[in-house]
């Protein structure tokens, strides 16, 4: 059980900071500041929860796990708040963001 | 599988400290200052992985309690700058309308 335990954690971990990995060269590759928002959103949802997930299986059943599971919790609350507000402050102070984003015309 | 363990915490916490550096180094070169600013919360984003990865690996318990200051401190900053940013520009805006309607 405890083998098993270590092993899940491990693996999750390794796949959460892949997930950061990739979101940082979404940072490095996308061309405007709205791309790069969703590239660092992916490292703020997924590896996030992977990375703690893997550690609360780390930790066993114990208090720090629940901190951690606090954590998790608290990010993903407030990441989307986040999110919002530099998505409208990037609208408001782009010179022009019509041309930056073509909108889609049906 | 101990040994396993505590190698593997260790290169995964090395590995995120290189990717913070990449991170950095984006916000540096970023144009706008937006882009500084995503690339800041990504920063804090690894740092409080990386404050828990390094609790599992000491076996040290307070160093959560750190990181979850850390993740409360790190929304704080990024909530705040925006908001003075954008307040900033609404003020400028509008500002601009009542100058024109005064001269047209």
């Amino acid at each position: 059980m405890g083998d098993l335990c270590t092993a899940l954690g491990l693996a999750l971990l390794a796949f959460g900071v892949f997930v950061f990995f990739s979101a940082v060269l979404g940072l490095f590759r996308f061309r405007c500041a709205l791309n790069r928002m969703h590239a660092a959103a992916v490292g703020d949802a997924l590896g996030v929860f992977c990375v703690l997930l893997g550690l609360i299986l780390l930790h066993g059943p114990t208090l720090p796990a629940l901190k951690t599971l606090l954590i998790l919790l608290f990010l993903w609350i407030t990441s989307p708040v986040s999110s919002h507000l530099l998505a409208e402050m990037e609208v408001l102070t782009a010179p022009d963001i019509r041309a930056e984003c073509k909108e889609e015309r049906r | 599988m101990t040994q396993l363990r505590s190698e593997a915490l260790t290169v995964s916490a090395v590995i995120l400290a290189a990717l913070m550096l990449a991170a950095l180094v984006r916000a540096v070169l970023g144009p706008r200052f937006t882009d500084r600013i995503v690339a800041v919360n990504m920063i804090n984003t690894m740092a409080v992985a990386v404050l828990v990865i390094l609790s599992v690996r000491l076996r040290e318990d307070f160093l959560v309690d750190v990181a979850l200051v850390y993740a409360l401190l790190s929304f704080l900053t990024v909530a705040v700058l925006s908001r003075m940013v954008t307040a900033r520009q609404r003020r400028k805006q509008q500002e601009k309308k009542r100058g024109k309607r005064h001269n047209g």
